[in-house]
């Protein structure tokens, strides 16, 4: 009985931590606030990251706000959004270009602040933040209808 | 390295805040001893004294963070201005930078280095970036750079592919310049400058674009998918399909005139149109591409509609119709009608592409039709692409303007590797049989890269 207790706290607090934990690859969508926006599909930010959706349905210019080439938000945003490598997406800009393309590439930044205050900063801006790093400056919007923390989100940093 | 000097910089800054502050408390601690001497007072005062320092402390904190955050705020703003374009040698579109973000930004306004794009009248010309692309070669030439009737029995032979040069700049919000040259040889081993694109477009929005130049007529997918580098192909070289109008191809791939291209509002579907009108080529001159001089008054017209469904990513199908009056020499105008269709789908794995045109020609009343058309699959297995192709080309001897090139068919199949992020190597081998002639076999390697 007595070695039940500790077994049985500890499934208990394993439990209750394990969503936590899911959630913390957790990629949070996040718009400027002068955005109308609540919900973004993924293929539109694919379109969006790719160069292919250049405005929004109200017409502002898209900018995209990554993390700088090699963080695991990068990474993470390239595979679960795009299903693409870095090179796969170096590529994909490349020809993009070469088929007369003059979609402004993301800009990468390299922190989340930095990412932060230049989606706060931009009307038409949108970026990638762990939860940790978003705050009143910015919003948050949902994917598909999932909101980053809940079990079925797919956008993930990499590891 | 701009980053790694902020870096420094909050180092040395954080350092500075916590000196400052030390010597402050020992300043002021060293003098606590000389006020108790010199005017002695009750120890409610030291108390005082005591709560002014701790509150000075604070005031020094709260300064400390300030600065910290104006750091970050530098941070931010010097990613914005030179980390930005994420990949790094792609220069998709080197907008020309407002002076205002080329100076780094004073702390406060972080959103308006980072902000928008520039408004028309912020962009300054120049420098313009250009990309390069080419390729090394070692084997026989497989169907291009031939003259009539091929270089059949000539040894294996290096050879270098074209140099492209391109540069694909938006000289305002709405107008961009888009130019492709071409440093060619062939088997004459001359070497001469080519114009392959050279486009001014103006983008009104997504459902309406419009270029002046001279571009790759949208008959079908691949010319306007790979233009002529290399390096972005799977194969060492164009279909035959797609041949150059000056090296045996049947199909008019280049044009100068006028391209317009948009969207169509259709919802899932993805559809777009493209109407083009142009001087069409002429049949029987060197250079076929008519510039300046068009054979007659009647234009060339094309119009093509393509869908790209957002259900099935990578899915592309499509339908042209193009429409040209040729003039052969000593025969009457010759009326073309090219019908093309294109099936293809491309994700970062599968490449299975699929086009055919129709030529119909209309020699006062005596029709003659052409087939030509290719299939191409590759699955990348990691680094590698294995891909096979299948080039078909069949023209009736009673064409009045191609009728002498037959048919022409063949497989061909070959291994593509990513040796680095910017150099290809390709190793293909292709077997060509035409009518009446002995079939050509050859093993080509190719190391094709961009800078």
């Amino acid at each position: 009985m007595n070695r039940l207790i500790p077994i049985s706290l500890f499934i208990a607090f394993a439990a209750a931590a394990a969503p936590g934990l899911a959630g913390d690859d957790d990629l949070v969508v996040v718009v400027n606030k002068s955005n109308s926006v609540d919900n973004v599909t993924k293929a539109q930010l694919k379109k969006m990251i790719l160069g292919e959706q250049p405005s929004w349905s109200a017409g502002k210019k898209v900018s995209v706000v990554l993390r700088a080439t090699g963080q695991p938000e990068r990474d993470g945003v390239l595979r679960s959004v795009c299903g693409m490598s870095e090179d796969d997406f170096n590529q994909s800009w490349m020809r993009a270009s070469f088929n007369g393309s003059t979609a402004t590439p993301p800009k990468s930044l390299p922190t989340g602040q930095a990412v932060r205050q230049s989606v706060a900063g931009s009307p038409g801006a949108i970026g990638f933040l762990r939860a940790a790093d978003v705050d009143e400056t910015v919003k948050a919007v949902t994917v598909d209808g999932i909101a980053a923390g809940q079990p079925d989100y797919k956008i993930k940093a990499g590891k | 390295m701009g980053y790694r000097r902020i870096e420094v910089l909050t180092g040395s800054a954080g350092s500075l805040c916590t000196l400052l502050i030390l010597c402050t408390l020992l300043i002021l601690l060293a003098g606590i001893p000389v006020l108790a001497q010199s005017n002695p007072e009750p120890a409610n005062d030291q108390a005082a004294v005591i709560d002014r320092l701790l509150k000075r402390i604070d005031e020094m904190e709260a300064s400390q963070q300030k600065m910290q955050a104006k750091i970050d705020q530098l941070i931010g703003a010097q990613a914005a201005v030179t980390v930005s374009p994420a990949p790094p040698t792609q220069a998709p579109a080197p907008v020309a930078q407002p002076a205002v973000a080329a100076s780094v930004a004073p702390p406060e306004p972080v959103a308006s280095v980072v902000a928008d794009e520039p408004d028309d009248h912020m962009h300054r010309l120049g420098p313009v970036e250009f990309q390069g692309f080419s390729d090394f070669d070692y084997g026989r030439a497989w169907f291009e750079k031939q003259p009539p009737g091929g270089l059949v029995g000539t040894p294996n032979s290096f050879g270098i592919g074209d140099l492209d040069l391109f540069t694909n700049t938006r000289i305002s919000d709405h107008w961009s310049v888009l130019a492709e040259l071409l440093i060619t040889s062939d088997f004459t081993n001359e070497f001469g400058a080519e114009l392959d694109r050279l486009l001014f477009t103006y983008k009104a929005n997504d459902y309406f674009q419009i270029a002046f130049g001279k571009y790759n007529t949208a008959l079908g997918y691949y010319p306007n998918a790979f233009h002529r580098a290399r390096y972005f192909m799977t194969a060492t070289s164009r279909p035959i399909m797609y041949s150059d109008e000056d090296n045996g191809g049947i199909l008019p791939v280049h044009n100068i005139g006028i391209t317009a291209t948009g969207k169509i509002p259709s919802g899932s579907l993805g559809l777009h149109w493209v109407a083009e009108v142009a001087n069409g080529v002429a049949v029987d001159k060197a250079e076929p591409i008519q510039n300046f001089a068009d054979e007659n008054n009647g234009k060339a017209v094309n119009l093509a509609v393509y869908a790209r469904p957002s259900w099935l990513d990578g899915f592309q199908t499509g339908i042209s119709v193009y429409r040209d009056t040729l003039h052969p020499l000593n025969l009457p105008g010759v009326g073309q009608t090219i019908y093309t269709g294109h099936i293809v789908y491309v994700n970062s794995k599968l490449e299975w592409l699929n086009e055919a045109s129709l030529l119909r020609h209309d020699l006062e009343g005596h029709i003659s039709r052409s087939l030509t058309s290719y299939t191409q699959l590759s699955y990348a297995f990691g680094k590698f692409r294995p891909y096979f192709r299948y080039d078909y080309q069949n023209i009736p001897a009673s064409d009045p303007i191609f009728g002498t090139l037959g048919r022409e068919s063949g497989p061909s199949f070959g291994v593509y590797r990513h040796l680095s992020n910017y150099v290809v190597f390709k190793l293909q081998y292709g077997l060509l049989g035409e009518r009446n002639k002995p079939s050509a076999n050859d093993l080509n390697a190719q190391l094709a890269y961009a800078f």
